[in-house]
């Protein structure tokens, strides 16, 4: 039975089209640990999680990860935060999957990425969770998909410190941020439902990140609607410093293209362009280019915007003689400069936009995606050999030089003492003891595997002159 | 039981052709050779050792005497190192390659071959273990040094690769199994580092010691720094 | 594989020629004391043409826009490094020489002591003359990583750092030109400076800067056991070092969004609104230098690694442990802001409502970054015929 059943398995794999030949599918249970599933893990593996409450967080420091939901009947695996956990999923590993997920009343984000390249984020509902809904960081080339967000204190969809990314087919209603795009580079946003958030679209800098600049972000065929959500931002954030009513939000960032989007019902203003002076109370970063230049706004449907602008929103607007807030709104100073352009002006409610001039291309059709053919290429050290060899030079080497002393005994004293016997080199740097009165005393390797060690050891024996 | 008498075959072989060895061997040795004093005080030792009291080590002692001197300090004369500065387990474990051919068997090893045949005349582990208990209670005294050299540059390259196995004062190492260093005669101790070098001592990795050595032999770049290292170690000697 | 592997080889050779070949420098006396600088590189570097360059498991990554911040696998920013064998070395004696001070009583290491993660265990630094310095000296290691340094980031090289505290009256109280009337009497200086810039003995204060950041810089510590799980060796840390790991990058301690791996600081200006100790008066920070008053109380955001050798805490000192520091940020925003004060903090303190688990998490996480595998050894004498200074006196 059990027999058959393994063989089902292996058809349905193979129905089911697996990345690798290796790769075997971990199935979790209610009941069962998602983290204990992906601690068994090997690169390629499926974690894959069936109906049911899972209270943990979950992290994944490997590589080709893919944790995927198993919906049956219309029951989801839920990850539930009870308000206490942290985050509920928190990756590091390149070429990370996650989709098939409920994931709800975290404290901190659901899904939140460090340093990953190649990531793919789609098909999850994400309620009510503390900051963020998804958030990868300092990743290069992802793609966020088909996931639907609501509830979220600051934003919902968080792409911060990427390059290379495309968010599309999304809805994100009910939080303060829709979709933001931070501080990153090389980013599509497209055919995403943004409503009843406080702000539907934001691309923008925030001083006093190590990675400074946005830009090359094209928004496109969105609809950005009714964002007019009270602002329940935590104190302090951000986020909390946006004024409800805005469709478009882009602060500092360049070469941002708003192109066949239907903006309506943003009661402030459809789209705001402005330097970082539009947020006060942040320390001000010298580093940081504060002006937006080179934004194109091409065609867009727009229309219902401005019917109820904030304060200062409407004294602006009162300068003009105007009762009712723009459609555009380009704040004082460099947004209002003509480096930014715009098709079709005069269908619109502007403010600010009277030097802007007329935009060149009218589609940016041509560009399909900004994701990379062939991934990010792997951070990972490929081999044993590569592997083995920087060990050696950056572990073992700064202690053992060749023919010298430095902390440890020579190289090549080693080599004599231990001739032909690398295990001996293996058992020993696993549980280094004194040996001679004048070297300090080794620290224990005792964590690396006895494989590695034994590779170690016998590269060392075969450092050459 | 078996004292004085050599009852034992391969002992009595020794004996017979050791006289031939050694002429063979100061012909075709890599040294200068066992002069005529020395063969002669060989003889005499393994006489003395054929007819002494194994458990004795002062009697013993008497037949290493000949060439080692009375108070084990060495004849360089004879080619013998002083045995006063050598801790008892490395006495033993050359005293056992000796007697087990695993030192003192290589055709260009003459001197070697002389203790070799001295070595095989003792006639069990007790014996060896008494004669190296009787020159370990004679005391540590230092050989004199004869070398000269730039102790200094001697100093560097003995703390980058000698040190890790013979001590920070050359004093040895009883973990590592390496011997002292300071005190030894170092006209011993060249030509010694010079058998390792050339694959006289240590060649065969049945000697898991020597080989050790040997291994090691090729990281001084001269002969000039050979010496500079011997008169640092011997400076280091009390 | 083949290839790289005979490349290094031969690197190795070239070094193993250097040592064995060359004469060796010529030994120089001072005090009765014996000098010669080492011509090879310290631990951790190779040494590739003239200069020494650090080996490590990182260099396998890179990072997003080369920023050197990222996650586990990331790349480090850019390190000062190819200074000579001997420049080094030199730097070492000089680090540890008390003649670098006006009266001759203290040395770098008084207040960089290696013993104490290159920092001073006390709360505010004492100068030559026993006066307060204004702020906590910062630990060394890793220091070569640095694009600004000080608390307040107002230098941009070790070298131009180096000049605060051999000058400032607060610290060790010396003048140029008595640094160089020093050093110029010394012979064995003048042999040594000699050996390590190109033969030329007339010892120039650049000369003397440049040996002491490539001293500096050659302090790595990049071998914890944080780093074995970074690269991939998950058994280095334990179950309560991971959970602390796990606390430490979540988005609600969020220490990890400025103190960023690999090295644990992005290294930019943070007004995160700690307590002065003692009633003292704010400490405006990079503000007292730019003027910009919204980064009034702000610091560049300090290093972890060997934090748990390097307490108290914080620009003043104001907290004994790591326990403390950490629950500081728990604290609410704010909570330390003398009335009156109107500063931007940081978006990141907030009210993360950090349980007591969770503090003593970070702070067993914490102490998985403490690596001083590539310790330098403290010379027993140093060439000026002074005795060598570290720590406190």
């Amino acid at each position: 039975m059990v027999r058959a059943m393994h063989w089902l398995v292996i058809a349905l794999s193979l129905v089911a089209g697996m990345h690798s030949a290796w790769a075997a599918d971990i199935p979790v249970k209610e009941g069962e640990s998602i983290q204990a599933a992906v601690n068994r893990a090997a690169p390629g593996d499926v974690v894959l999680i069936h109906p049911g409450e899972y209270r943990e967080s979950v992290y994944v420091d490997k590589d080709n990860i893919t944790l995927r939901g198993v919906v049956v009947d219309g029951e989801w695996p839920v990850l539930e935060g009870e308000g206490k956990r942290n985050d509920a999923i928190l990756y590091s590993g390149n070429n990370f999957t996650v989709e098939w997920l409920t994931i709800k009343h975290f404290k901190g984000n659901a899904i939140m990425g460090q340093a990953g390249n190649n990531y793919t984020i789609r098909y999850n509902r994400v309620i009510d969770t503390g900051v963020y809904g998804i958030f990868p960081q300092f990743g290069k080339n992802g793609l966020i998909e088909y996931n639907v967000l609501s509830g979220i204190e600051d934003a919902a969809i968080y792409v911060g410190m990427c390059d290379n990314v495309v968010v599309r087919h999304n809805e994100v209603f009910d939080n303060v941020a829709g979709i933001e795009i931070e501080n990153t580079r090389h980013a599509i946003v497209e055919n995403n439902y943004a409503h009843n958030n406080t702000a539907g679209l934001l691309v923008f800098i925030t001083p006093g990140l190590p990675i400074k600049t946005t830009y090359d972000v094209i928004l496109r065929n969105n609809f950005v609607v009714n964002n007019n959500t009270e602002n329940f931002g935590a104190p302090g954030s951000i986020v909390a410093k946006v004024p409800k009513g805005i469709g478009v939000v882009i602060m500092a960032a360049d070469e941002v293209v708003v192109e066949g989007n239907i903006i309506s019902g943003n009661q402030t203003a459809g789209i705001v362009i402005t330097d970082l002076a539009f947020v006060t109370d942040i320390a001000s970063d010298p580093d940081s280019e504060p002006n937006p230049d080179r934004i194109e706004i091409l065609d867009n449907l727009m229309f219902d915007n401005g019917a109820d602008p904030v304060a200062d929103v409407k004294a602006a607007m009162m300068t003009q003689f105007k009762r009712r807030g723009p459609d555009i709104l380009a704040n004082f100073g460099s947004a209002q400069e003509p480096d930014n352009c715009i098709l079709n002006k005069e269908q619109y409610v502007t403010f600010g936009l009277k030097k802007w001039s007329k935009c060149e291309r009218t589609s940016t059709a041509d560009i399909e995606t900004y994701l990379l053919a062939d991934g990010a290429p792997p951070r990972e050290i490929e081999n044993d050999e590569d592997r083995t060899l920087r060990l050696y030079q950056g572990i073992c080497a700064g202690c053992h030089a060749y023919n010298m002393r430095m902390i440890g005994p020579p190289t090549v004293a080693i080599q004599a003492l231990y001739h032909n016997n690398a295990k001996g080199i293996a058992d020993y740097i696993a549980e280094p003891h004194k040996v001679r009165p004048d070297y300090p005393p080794m620290p224990g390797q005792g964590h690396l595997s006895e494989e590695i060690r034994q590779k170690v050891a016998e590269f060392m024996l075969n450092v050459k002159k | 039981m078996r004292r004085g008498l050599p009852l034992n075959n391969s002992r009595a072989l020794s004996k017979m052709m050791l006289p031939f060895a050694l002429l063979t061997l100061v012909a075709c040795s890599g040294d200068v050779g066992p002069s005529a004093d020395s063969e002669q005080a060989a003889s005499q030792a393994q006489q003395l050792l054929a007819t002494g009291a194994a458990g004795d080590g002062k009697q013993l002692y008497a037949a290493c005497a000949a060439c080692h001197g009375a108070k084990a300090e060495g004849n360089k004369a004879l080619a013998a190192p002083s045995l006063r500065n050598q801790q008892d387990w490395y006495l033993r474990r050359q005293l056992q390659a000796y007697r087990s051919g695993v030192r003192g068997s290589h055709e260009k090893d003459a001197y070697g071959m002389q203790m070799q045949a001295i070595a095989k005349t003792l006639p069990d582990d007790a014996a060896v273990d008494a004669v190296v208990a009787y020159i370990s209670g004679l005391g540590k005294k230092a050989a004199e040094a004869t070398l000269t050299g730039n102790a200094k540059r001697g100093a560097d390259y003995y703390s980058n690769l000698c040190g890790a196995c013979h001590g920070p004062a050359a004093e040895g190492n009883d973990i590592l199994q390496a011997p002292a260093l300071a005190g030894v005669d170092d006209w011993y101790l060249q030509r010694q580092y010079e058998h390792f070098q050339q694959g006289i001592r240590g060649a065969s990795e049945d000697d898991k010691y020597g080989y050790q050595m040997a291994m090691m032999a090729n990281t001084l770049p001269s002969t000039e720094v050979l010496k500079d290292v011997l008169v640092y170690t011997q400076s280091l000697a009390r | 594989m083949e290839k790289r592997y005979s490349a290094r080889a031969l690197r190795r050779l070239a070094v193993a020629l250097c040592l064995l070949w060359l004469p060796l420098p010529a030994t120089v006396h001072a005090a009765g004391a014996e000098f010669s600088l080492k011509d090879y590189c310290p631990a951790g570097f190779q040494l590739n043409g003239e200069g020494c360059y650090l080996q490590s498991l990182y260099a396998s990554y890179d990072s997003l826009q080369d920023s050197g911040v990222g996650g586990l696998k990331t790349g480090l920013p850019e390190l000062r490094q190819g200074f000579s064998p001997r420049q080094i070395d030199l730097g070492r004696l000089l680090f540890f020489d008390p003649v670098l001070s006006g009266d001759h009583s203290m040395s770098c290491a008084s207040c960089h002591d290696p013993n104490k993660g290159f920092s001073d265990g006390r709360a505010l630094s004492v100068g030559s003359k026993g006066q307060l310095a204004k702020r906590s000296a910062p630990s060394l290691w890793n220091v070569g990583f640095l694009k600004r340094l000080f608390w307040d980031a107002r230098a941009s090289s070790l070298e131009e750092q180096m000049l605060g505290p051999l000058y400032d009256s607060h610290e060790m109280a010396n003048t140029p030109e008595q640094l160089l009337t020093d050093l110029r009497a010394s012979s064995a200086y003048r042999e040594l400076f000699a050996q390590a810039f190109n033969g030329d003995s007339s010892i120039q204060l650049d000369q003397v800067y440049t040996a002491i950041a490539a001293f500096e810089s050659s302090l790595i510590s990049l071998n914890s056991r944080y780093d074995l799980y970074a690269h991939g060796y998950h058994e280095a840390l334990n179950e309560a070092e991971i959970e602390g790991m796990n606390i430490f990058r979540s988005f609600v301690a969020r220490c990890a969004e400025c103190h960023t791996p690999p090295l644990f600081s992005h290294q930019q200006i943070a007004v995160i609104g700690t307590p002065e100790p003692n009633n003292r008066p704010l400490d405006p920070g990079v503000a007292a230098v730019t003027g910009d008053a919204s980064q009034r109380g702000g610091f560049k955001v300090p290093s972890l690694r060997n934090i748990a050798l390097t307490a108290p805490y914080m620009h003043s000192g104001r907290f004994a442990t790591l326990r403390e520091a950490a629950e500081f940020y728990t604290g609410g925003r704010g909570h330390a802001v003398p009335p009156g004060e109107k500063l931007s903090l940081h978006w990141h303190i907030w009210e993360p409502k950090l349980t007591g688990e969770e503090l003593d998490r970070l702070v067993d996480f914490m102490g998985a970054l403490t690596d001083e595998s590539f310790m330098p050894q403290i010379p027993a004498s140093v060439p000026s015929g002074l005795a060598p200074v570290v720590g406190v006196q």
